[in-house]
């Protein structure tokens, strides 16, 4: 233990720990709120009396949410959409930040490919254009339609190559020395030095996927086919006016506070599991692969 | 080497047009005449084989399906099969509003637009002039029943007008009956604990809300109490929650609509005098703390309501059904109560009345059976609620609360005085002159929870209140209360509406919310009219003039 702190030193010491603590109140609160409203009564929900104590505290959200199929059928939908999206992500970034790598004399092409990447990732077609070219490949309600055209996040791509330009080309030439391939160059050498960079990468797919809800709005037809994040935000219904008397048994129901919260808390579950596991690579990756030698 | 890409990628768009220009005309061959058979020119004929149609389906926010049932296979969709023989395949499925809207561009956009879908008046407006739907006329003459054109004729013609252009019928409105007037809904307990009277004029009321701002009856502490809640956007949506419209309308006032003046001048209604007078006393009232002071950043008024912070609001009949019923469920001895407040204190009020038709069901032009639109809304509109009220599957819907936007057809038609009639209904089975079991399903329920409420009505559940407060308290004001209309005279949208509104609108919202919270004085409002004016809508007034003329 060091004693001998001085006022200043032990001031700022404190100063920083409330900041801190304070940034982390306000990160965690809401979570804890949401986590309170689904134990609470309706009606104490809806009347915004709920803190962080679960207010006559009863699992009758969670009751009915696992009545709730298409909840869990979104639910399947979305982790199989993180696994396949994640997956391609992943086996394409490589594949195409690796020989982006090398400089133009060894891969010819190289400039052109860089430059398409780069004008790519300034100007998009628009929405209605990747609608019509996604509708016209069939791809309509189906999961490859939420996996394909983002099949190459070109900003993942520049961060890879970015780190694979900073691996000493020393080492590359003694695997072609000791007689490696170019692919076993890339498998061998490269991906596993590269590991901080590829977790980073795909906790970047695996939160992108996760949360979007914005493509599952646009290319599903079939609301049976949601992925969760969809299925959650179409539950935001306004409800200010009713036209027909028969319109009225359903407005109770919508404005239910505490099984919209239910879900809203499951469906976070699975990042903060996944999270632990990458975020020890999460930093270094982060800072590894863009900082160039 | 790039001049042949682009060749080949200009080959590739000549002949994707091509392409698309010959399946347009192979579809428009297709439709041969032939023979009409029963079902074709009848409401309720049954088709002999099974015909199938797309749909473009508005979703409702949680459709609580039973395992297995989803919007292409329901009781809705089974009880359709079984009476006309018909079944909905969906082209897409997005929830109403923004998600939906979006579909329905892209689907026009795309130029394979569904069947049967719900569109709003701008898109029925290009749907039309792009000649992409069709002629109803002949089909709702033959395939509507008797009652449907009685519901649509109780607007006085009103309904049908908006669908119909140069004398064709485009698209079957859904109908919003009457749901005006709106009341002041008010803490009788806290009136009691006060110890005043009643309110029925404006004085009336600003008195007991100061009493409410000084003795704090809800004991929510020192300036915790809202004594009138009033949405951020002040005024103007018919039939609403948390409206100003009742208090404005004592000043004259309609703001957002279109009116016209004695001399038959077109003119929108936030922009008159009379709308400058009534945000001036509105933003008195919030000097003196009457109004909720977070009113510009509030969000969730329903809150204040159900906690107990909050003594009154402007709200429609079924306030009790919602949001009062959690309020209920939280405090038994919230004694929330319905007021009439006027001008001179004698209930006679004036108010805007509204669009009756509120969205509109179209139908491809190249689609064999235009006439199943008809036929679905008779189904879904008289049959099923006049007729087939005990039909088992969609009565087990009822009870198990799914949502009633399932149906693949979302069409409503009803009376004008809908709202009325029920009321009339459910009294007369109350009072023995109707045999309670040839009411309507939702009828019924409503009758169960009044008639439990009677049986004890120092002691209801917050849910016999509720139905006993919404349909024999409220309803019965409605019902009793003498309105005279102001009839809006244009509901559409113009040409520079589409790109200037947006903006116009922001402009009106701002000015009033800044005016009534005394951000700005009340003179302000002659600067927010003139740049109203200058920034489109003089030319906005000019084309709506412009379109009333043509009608």
């Amino acid at each position: 233990m060091i004693r001998s702190k001085s006022f200043q030193s032990r001031l700022a010491d404190g100063i920083i720990w409330a900041v801190v603590l304070l940034m982390t109140a306000a990160c965690l609160f809401p979570m804890l709120n949401m986590i309170a409203i689904s134990f609470s009564d309706k009606s104490a929900a809806a009347g915004n009396m709920v803190g962080l104590i679960p207010v006559q505290f009863n699992l009758d959200s969670y009751r009915m949410l696992i009545e709730d199929h298409q909840f869990w059928r979104s639910f399947l939908i979305s982790v199989l959409r993180v696994v396949l999206g994640t997956a391609l992500n992943l086996i394409l970034v490589v594949l195409m930040a690796y020989p982006l790598s090398k400089s133009s004399r060894e891969f010819r092409g190289r400039n052109f490919y860089m430059n398409f990447l780069i004008f790519m990732m300034l100007f998009s077609g628009g929405m209605v254009p990747l609608f019509m070219v996604v509708n016209k490949l069939h791809l309509i309600d189906t999961i490859w339609s939420l996996v394909l055209p983002g099949a190459v996040p070109v900003f993942n791509v520049i961060l890879l190559m970015n780190f694979f330009k900073s691996v000493p080309a020393s080492l590359e030439e003694a695997a072609r020395i000791d007689g490696c391939s170019k692919l076993g160059i890339l498998f061998r050498i490269f991906l596993p030095i590269s590991l901080p960079s590829l977790a980073t990468i795909a906790l970047f797919s695996i939160v992108g996927h996760w949360n979007d809800y914005f493509s599952g709005l646009i290319y599903m037809n079939k609301a049976a086919n949601y992925p969760l994040q969809t299925y959650i935000q179409q539950l935001n219904v306004d409800i200010t006016k009713v036209t027909d008397a028969s319109q009225l048994q359903n407005l109770a129901a919508v404005s239910n506070k505490t099984l919209n919260a239910a879900k809203i808390v499951v469906s976070t579950i699975p990042l903060l599991v996944i999270y632990p596991f990458l975020q020890k690579y999460f930093v270094t990756g982060m800072v590894i692969g863009s900082v160039k030698e | 080497m790039r001049k042949s890409v682009a060749y080949v990628l200009v080959g590739i768009m000549g002949m994707s047009m091509l392409l698309t220009g010959c399946s347009g005309q192979k579809e428009a061959e297709k439709s041969v005449e032939h023979e009409k058979t029963e079902a074709e020119t009848t409401p309720y004929g049954k088709y002999e084989e099974t015909v199938v149609y797309t749909v473009g389906k508005n979703t409702p926010g949680s459709p609580r399906f039973p395992e297995g049932d989803d919007y292409e296979n329901n009781a809705y969709t089974r009880y359709m099969l079984e009476e006309l023989n018909i079944q909905n395949k969906n082209e897409f499925e997005a929830a109403t509003g923004d998600a939906y809207n979006q579909k329905v561009s892209m689907a026009i956009a795309t130029g394979k637009i569904p069947d049967v879908m719900m569109v709003d008046r701008t898109t029925l407006k290009q749907l039309v002039d792009n000649d992409m739907i069709a002629d109803l006329t002949e089909s709702y003459e033959q395939c509507a029943s008797d009652r449907i054109k009685e519901m649509y004729d109780s607007y006085g013609g009103r309904a049908l007008d908006m669908a119909t252009f140069d004398g064709k019928l485009m698209a079957l409105p859904s109908t919003a009956c009457d749901n005006v007037p709106t009341f002041l809904w008010i803490r009788q307990d806290w009136i009691d604990e006060v110890g005043m009277d009643a309110p029925a004029t404006l004085d009336d009321l600003e008195k007991i809300l100061t009493a409410f701002r000084d003795k704090d009856p809800g004991n929510n502490g020192a300036g915790k109490t809202i004594p009138l809640a009033i949405s951020r956007s002040i005024g103007g949506s018919y039939g609403a929650l948390f409206q100003a419209d009742n208090i404005m309308a004592i000043f004259g006032s309609y703001p957002r609509q279109w009116l016209k003046d004695e001399s038959g001048n077109v003119f929108y209604g936030s922009t008159s005098d009379e709308t400058k007078e009534a945000l001036g006393f509105l933003a008195d009232w919030y000097k003196k703390k009457l109004i909720d002071p977070q009113i510009a950043v509030r969000d969730d008024i329903e809150s204040t309501i159900v906690n107990g912070q909050c003594g009154a609001f402007f709200g429609p009949w079924w306030a009790p059904d919602y949001p009062l019923n959690d309020a209920r469920k939280v405090d038994e001895k919230a004694d929330w109560r319905p007021y009439i407040i006027s001008g001179k204190g004698d209930g006679a009020i004036t108010a805007y009345t509204q669009n009756p038709a509120s969205e509109y069901y179209v139908v491809r032009k190249e689609f064999e059976h235009p006439e199943i639109l008809p036929k679905i809304a008779s189904l879904l509109c008289d049959k099923l609620v006049y007729e087939d009220y005990n039909y088992e599957p969609i009565v087990a819907y009822n009870k198990a609360n799914v949502d009633s936007g399932v149906k693949p057809v979302g069409i409503l038609v009803n009376y004008s005085t809908a709202t009325s009639d029920m009321y009339e209904r459910i009294q007369k089975a109350i009072d023995g002159k109707l045999d309670p079991e040839e009411l309507n399903i939702d009828d019924y329920s409503q009758y169960l929870k009044c008639s439990d409420y009677l049986k004890h009505p120092d002691e209801p559940s917050p849910d016999e209140w509720s139905g006993y407060m919404s349909r024999m308290v409220g309803a019965k004001l409605m019902y009793e209360t003498e309105v005279t209309g102001v009839d809006p005279v244009y509901f559409g949208q113009t040409r520079s509406m589409k790109l200037k509104w947006a903006n116009l609108n922001k402009l009106e919202d701002e000015a009033f919310i800044k005016i009534v919270t005394g951000e700005e004085p009340v003179d302000y409002f002659d600067t927010f009219v003139s740049t109203w004016k200058s920034t489109g809508g003089d030319s906005i007034v000019a084309e709506v003039e412009e379109e009333i003329a043509q009608q």
